[in-house]
């Protein structure tokens, strides 16, 4: 399997009044080509941080510390920004956001933002774009293709704008979609639905998706590998099935039978002691030390690497 | 021996209608409802099903168009100010979200002593600060807490000064208004666990709505479904989680994905959009995304009918078993 | 839980600490607010106006209505250390004394814009629906109003002088406050915690006191900092026009206007005149700056 992106050891840190916080140290995870790949943790754990990071998408406070991000054997890292805009953002690499809401432009019909984002990459005339545009809305399985074109953002439903972000996505023909939290604004039956076009664009067209989301319902439904992050950095590299029969970390035990829906009593839920540590002065050695029950001196003091243990599966463990 | 259960809520065809300038918006639209006293209710609904509107329409922080109330058999649908005062003290609200449900400039003391104060709960300073600090003790919290202002405070911690709050004024009913969907998963185990134990030591009944099935099927003794305005299934919850008869219910049920691999969701399981509520169709109003619909389906709303297994569903459907 | 397994000391503790914290709330709001070099800054000039205004006898010998022809449009010398105007007037008693209208007016147009400003603020968002529709299109229609018009009316109906300066500005002048009030108020309105105050039996008028008024003071005060800086261009503008405070009554805005005659023969006059009134303006201005900052560092510009 050739790997698409390969994330080696990336570590940034944000400038803040209140001093610096060490939002990723040293995240490492590989997205084969083809595959759903999904990044799951907790708010604050910095996997949206980590997304905009492969596009150097992050704000002027942002300092990045070390690391590579490997694209198709480029460094993204070496690149220029007028060299990220004109070769990899958008036709090599797309992302879409939680809020369509703020990703649409409300001043432009959706013809006219669609159109927008081909014309970058090609030259057509007026019939042709718009032919182009109502192929990449029927992609998405959009109702009433014709009757959207004339539409603008705001007559359109949550869940539709969504669609319409990855029509516009797709449009740019990119090899790695970024998905940040795309369903957290939806309702359940919409989601249903989203994830649904998300399954039949991985089967017809062969996607490679990089989800990020901190819900493992989701990821179990339609990732086939998971990057477990846990306060900045990766804790468990595995293929989902694996997740979820038989999760190695800690952390990742514990997310995993502490999700509702898991189980059907609550008092057979998982907990999780303390809460999530502040970046600017994280733990020492494993950040997940203070409120894992197996902590050891060595934990304390040494930041764990990820080591195989099974058929693709990668752990970040002292005590595994 | 044999406890009467009492019914602490009921309501009788409540109705809330907004005027907007698109015509009503029917949020609440002919709901009959019975809550027994000691249960945990789950309401659990898509955004714009009028969940919010029904539990403050039942709390009369807003004021029904039509239709009753009945707190412990009292008719409470007319109340005004005064009598009003004696509500706040029998049913209380805990809010979704605990950045915006705490007042920035009152410490958690201030917060906490409200109540007790409105209410005479208290005679003097002392006994404030002691039933507070039992308040607090009861959350998993330290009397130390007292002195912070919201702004020093964890999204959990600030949800459990909001739970603090609800319990207060010693209630007899409390309403949670997912109380959990803006805290971290490993926040909302503890949180709802922490609901569960106080409901026992302080023998409440609970009102939990959710759009988060996993949620309400975890909490909830008995459900109901809601859909634009009104209540389409409602019984045990296992019963209707286990055997969702309302085509809405299975459609929603079926979309919610399971943390099993092996267990995926099939297809689409609920076609068209979330409607709004402004103007909602004649008759059925599941009637334009139902694939059961019939022609009576599309001229007469569906009452909800008791079926033999003591659920009651509101749908034309012949053969609902 | 009894009583005995609640610890008293520990109450009583408590009681100690919440008490103190309120008083540390507002020292931590100094502390930051000294932090702030610009802040503090305007602070020293703004002491230093007040100082001026409230001892101005003593801080130079000469009255501000003397006038002395035979010294007129003298250079700055040793006896008069900003010269002399067109009169033969101490330019710097009249400067110095100027800072009393200059502070007086400020004050006054503070306290009757201020005023109206927010108690139609806060009925208008407090109450919405008609209330609210009224007293905008009232502001709407005031807004319309040319002030230096209104001004020139005003003066010629009732005549010049402080207060009547006070009435024209402050006639028109209270509708942005109105709506800058009127807009915290409705942002408080979204917020939770009222509907929760509600929930647990507060009255409106508990509700205004506890829960709306103290989120909305900072940006009141905030508001009152920069109601100054306003209120004394305004005034000087209208004096400078001839409106408003006459001569000899020492304005620094009339004085500006004297000076221009004499631009080229004592440029010290109107330029002195003018530096005072940018002094004070920037004063009141860091204050409310820093003012902003030190009471919600959380607010990004």
């Amino acid at each position: 399997m050739s790997k698409l992106l390969d994330i080696n050891d990336l570590k940034v840190y944000f400038n803040t009044e209140e001093g610096v916080v060490k939002a990723l140290a040293g995240v490492n995870f590989k997205i084969d080509k083809g595959s759903f790949h999904g990044l799951i943790g907790e708010t604050g754990c910095g996997k949206s941080v980590t997304g905009l990071s492969i596009l150097k998408l992050l704000d002027n406070n942002a300092l990045i510390e070390g690391g590579k991000i490997i694209y198709k054997d480029e460094n993204l890292l070496d690149k220029t920004e007028k060299q990220m805009q004109r070769d990899f953002r958008g036709n090599e690499i797309a992302m879409i956001f939680q809020d369509p809401g703020s990703s649409l432009n409300p001043v432009f019909t959706i013809q006219d933002q669609i159109q927008e984002s081909v014309k970058m990459y090609k030259k057509a005339s007026k019939q042709e774009y718009r032919n182009i545009v109502i192929e990449e809305l029927k992609k998405v399985k959009l109702p009433d293709v014709e009757g959207l074109l004339d539409k603008y953002p705001h007559q359109l439903s949550g869940g539709m704008k969504q669609r319409v972000m990855i029509a516009m996505m797709l449009a740019c023909n990119p090899n790695l979609l970024i998905a940040d939290e795309p369903t957290t604004a939806l309702d359940v039956s919409i989601q249903a639905q989203f994830l649904q076009v998300l399954k039949n664009l991985k089967e017809k067209f062969d996607m490679t998706v990089l989800y990020i989301t901190h819900d493992l319902a989701v990821v179990s439904e339609i990732c086939d590998y998971v990057s477990v992050m846990y306060a900045g950095r990766i804790v468990e590299n595995v293929p989902v099935r694996e997740l979820f029969k038989n999760p190695i970390h800690p952390y990742s035990y514990k997310l995993v039978h502490s999700v509702l829906g898991v189980k059907t009593l609550l008092e057979n839920l998982e907990e999780i002691p303390g809460s999530v540590p502040r970046l600017i002065d994280p733990p020492s050695g494993c950040r997940f030390h203070p409120r894992c029950e197996e902590a050891t001196d060595i934990c304390k003091t040494k930041i764990p690497q990820l080591k195989k243990i099974g058929k693709n599966h990668y752990v970040a463990c002292h005590r595994r | 021996m044999i406890k009467l259960v009492n019914t602490i809520i009921e309501t009788k065809d409540l109705k809330k209608y907004f005027n907007t300038l698109k015509g009503p918006c029917k949020a609440v639209n002919k709901v009959n409802l019975k809550i027994k006293e000691g249960e945990t209710f789950g309401l659990v609904g898509e955004s714009g099903c009028g969940k919010s509107t029904l539990v403050r329409t039942i709390l009369k922080l807003i004021e029904p168009t039509s239709g009753q109330i009945f707190l412990d058999g009292v008719d409470i649908t007319d109340y005004k100010k005064k009598q009003l005062m004696a509500l706040r003290k029998k049913m209380s609200l805990v809010f979704q979200d605990p950045h915006s449900s705490l007042n920035p400039r009152m410490t958690v003391f201030d917060t906490l002593s409200r109540p007790l104060k409105i209410h005479n709960l208290t005679k003097n300073n002392q006994e404030t600060m002691i039933e507070i600090t039992k308040l607090l003790k009861l959350m998993g919290m330290q009397p130390e807490h007292m002195i912070r202002f919201p702004h020093e405070l964890s999204g959990g911690q600030k949800q459990r000064i909001g739970i603090a709050r609800a319990l207060a004024v010693k209630p007899e009913l409390i309403f949670l208004d997912e109380p959990t969907s803006a805290l971290d998963v490993s926040v909302q185990t503890k949180i709802l666990k922490l609901l569960n134990k106080t409901k026992k030591i302080r023998d409440l009944t609970y009102f939990y709505i959710s759009h988060d099935i996993n949620l309400i099927r975890v909490v909830s003794d008995r459900i109901g479904v809601m859909y634009l305005g009104q209540i389409v299934e409602i019984g045990k919850v296992d019963l209707i989680y286990n055997n969702p008869i309302h085509p809405y219910t299975k459609g929603l049920f079926a979309s919610v994905p399971e943390p099993d691999p092996d267990k995926k969701i099939k297809g689409e399981p609920l076609s068209g959009e979330v409607p709004s509520p402004v103007n909602p169709p004649m008759g059925c109003s599941f009637a334009p995304r139902c694939p059961f619909v019939g022609p009576k389906c599309r001229e007469e709303k569906p009452q909800l009918k008791l079926l033999s297994d003591g659920r009651r569903v509101a749908c034309h459907k012949d053969n609902l078993k | 839980m009894r009583l005995s397994e609640v610890n008293v000391e520990e109450i009583k503790m408590e009681l100690a600490n919440l008490k103190n914290k309120k008083s540390s709330q507002l020292s931590l709001v100094w502390k930051r607010f000294k932090s702030n070099r610009l802040a503090l800054l305007g602070f020293v000039f703004v002491m230093i106006i007040i100082f001026i205004a409230i001892f101005a006898p003593f801080l130079t010998p000469y009255k501000p209505y003397a006038t002395d022809p035979s010294n007129r449009l003298m250079g700055p010398s040793r006896t008069h250390l900003l010269g002399t105007d067109s009169l033969g007037r101490d330019v710097l008693t009249r400067l110095f004394y100027g800072s009393r209208i200059a502070l007086q007016i400020g004050v006054l147009i503070i306290l009757f814009e201020g005023f109206i400003g927010i108690m139609m603020g806060v009925l208008s968002g407090f109450f919405g629906g008609v209330i609210d529709s009224i007293i905008m299109r009232l502001v709407d229609i005031l807004r319309s109003f040319p002030v230096i018009i209104l001004a020139m009316a005003i003066a010629g109906i009732m005549g010049q002088g402080i207060y009547n300066v006070v009435i024209a500005l402050g006639i028109v002048g209270w509708t942005t406050y109105a709506r800058m009030v009127r807009s915290k108020i409705l942002s408080i309105k979204e917020a939770d915690y009222i509907e929760a105050g509600y929930s647990i039996g507060e009255s409106t008028y508990s509700i205004i006191t506890r829960y709306i008024v103290p989120n909305a003071i900072p940006t009141a005060i905030v508001m009152i900092s920069i109601m100054m800086p306003t209120a004394l261009i305004a005034s000087a503008t209208l004096s400078f026009l001839g409106l408003g405070v006459q001569p000899p009554t020492p304005s620094w805005g009339s004085m500006v206007a004297a000076g221009r005659n004499y631009l080229l023969q004592a440029p010290w006059i109107s330029t002195s005149a003018g530096f005072f009134i940018m002094f004070t303006v920037l004063g009141f201005n860091f204050i409310g700056d820093g003012l902003r900052d030190a009471l919600d560092p959380t607010t990004k510009h």
